[in-house]
């Protein structure tokens, strides 16, 4: 048996997906002109799928910082933390995260996926038991199994069924933690924060909120759904990225919690990997600046994202169930998903492709990303072309015939 | 462990999988009947609700059959049982 031979089912679904025009996971842009622009073998392509909820990754403040930053302390740092130092700009960062939360620690990591690995990862043992949303994203799925912790999925968004489980668990010795999202990745939901907080203090679990996808996005400040929900005070630890509001990559954690830095020589995704260059941790910094006094860059995303959803909905697409800047389309198979997709971007405009396992539901998903920079126009010229590509396929109804007025 | 306990996870199973009439106890669960690991998951849900238990998702390592399945149930339930004696 071959050492790959494991993998046929899934190179099957790749095959096929590749088999209807472009491979769907390995889109290639010529280049990306602005937040919102790119180009594909020469044409024009409006980007709807790159979180890049703010609109921050060519901002001129965030660049310069960048490119300050590059040439004072070079491309790469070259080592870890712990092992080869920090610099000045990885502990402004850290500072400026703190603050920003309110919280006496913060500690950043090389991406989001590595922050989630390092913190559910390393505050989860043996004799602990991880409680998990059932739509986790895949970096909590994969810190669960290295933490080494029990683990078990309680039904999404659901706080009596995690008040079922703790009571299952009271008694048993180790911690209990709670890890949900504030937005959901796939279908762009917001978790019921407030239910869920009450009910693990009750049963005195940990609450770990990933706040990825809601960073800059939600909360007057951009704190996220722990600040909108006004629940910061009971959330233990928050984590998030920066390579999506933020523009940039890497992810951190802040937290109130006493000997928190401990972590540092606990925690082996930040322990084991080169830092971040210190070009990504200027422009960070920058970018968090711009979140905090961002109320108009967040007012504007939530109408560009209204007016997405109720556009798309309108045309007879079935959306997601709450409207927040990530807009998914549903579709009801594989096939035609495939082929939607690839007639989109024939048409000029790039969403996320998901196929079913992704997905909580197994539904497959034409997923859109909404940002603050996005135009009327785009947003507009988005709905006419999913509803023009849609129609074509029979997705959605075609337009009554005049006729019948 | 009673044979009910298989019955429902079987009738379960014949409400996801492709082909019901290959749904036997020995048959495995993910290369036979050809679940991926999200269906997989969501069957557990379903158990744990039916049986008021909790799998952990690292029990699951050492399921391969549809009988391992019931096995696993039947041992996570009867646990539970002596706890609540």
């Amino acid at each position: 048996m071959g050492i790959l031979d494991k993998f046929d089912a899934v190179r099957g679904a790749y095959n096929e997906a590749r088999s209807n025009g472009r491979d769907p996971f390995s889109v290639r842009f010529d280049v990306i002109k602005s937040a919102t622009e790119g180009e594909i073998g020469g044409r024009s392509v409006t980007l709807m799928g790159t979180n890049n909820y703010l609109g921050l990754t060519f901002d001129g403040a965030c660049v310069e910082q960048a490119v300050q930053a590059l040439r004072e302390n070079g491309t790469g740092t070259t080592g870890s933390r712990i092992a080869n130092g920090s610099y000045g700009l990885h502990v402004k960062l850290e500072a400026e995260l703190a603050r920003f939360y309110g919280r006496k620690h913060a500690m950043t990591f090389t991406t989001g996926y590595q922050a989630n690995l390092g913190i559910i990862g390393t505050l989860a043992g043996r004799d602990d038991d991880l409680l998990i949303d059932a739509d986790s994203h895949a970096s909590i799925y994969d810190a669960c199994k290295l933490s080494g912790a029990r683990v078990t999925r309680f039904r999404h968004n659901s706080a009596k069924d995690l008040a079922r489980r703790l009571k299952h668990l009271e008694g048993n010795p180790g911690n209990r933690i709670v890890v949900v999202e504030g937005i959901y990745s796939m279908h762009g939901d917001t978790a019921p924060l407030k239910e869920l907080v009450a009910v693990a203090k009750e049963a005195g679990a940990y609450i770990i909120v990933d706040e990825a996808h809601s960073l800059g996005v939600l909360g007057k400040k951009g704190r996220g759904l722990a600040e909108a929900a006004g629940v910061e005070d009971d959330v233990d630890f928050i984590v998030g990225t920066f390579s999506k509001s933020l523009g940039a990559i890497g992810g951190f954690c802040v937290s109130n919690i006493e000997n928190f830095d401990v972590l540092r020589v606990a925690c082996r995704p930040y322990m084991f990997t080169a830092s971040l260059p210190t070009s990504i941790v200027a422009s960070t910094i920058e970018a968090l600046r711009q979140v905090e006094k961002g109320g108009h860059l967040r007012e504007r995303l939530m109408r560009n994202s209204r007016r997405l959803y109720e556009g798309l909905a309108l045309a007879g697409f079935t959306m997601g169930p709450e409207i927040t800047p990530v807009v998914p389309v549903k579709v009801d198979d594989a096939e035609t998903a495939i082929t939607f997709w690839n007639g989109l971007l024939q048409e000029g405009l790039y969403c996320n492709l998901v196929l079913s396992t992704a997905t909580p539901d197994g539904k497959p998903l034409l997923r859109c990303s909404v940002s603050a920079a996005h135009s009327e126009q785009q947003i507009d010229e988005a709905i006419a072309t999913f509803t023009k590509v849609g129609q074509a396929l029979n997705a959605i109804p075609k337009p009554a015939m005049a006729a019948a007025e | 462990m009673p044979d009910a306990d298989l019955d429902f996870i079987m009738g379960e199973l014949r409400k996801v999988v492709k082909q019901p009439e290959d749904v036997r106890p020995e048959a495995s669960v993910t290369r036979e009947l050809g679940l991926d690991s999200l269906a997989v998951m969501n069957l557990i849900m379903v158990l744990e609700d039916e049986f008021d238990i909790l799998i952990p998702m690292d029990k699951l390592a050492d399921v391969d059959t549809v009988q391992d399945l019931a096995t696993l149930t039947g041992s996570l339930k009867s646990q539970n049982e002596d706890e609540c004696a």
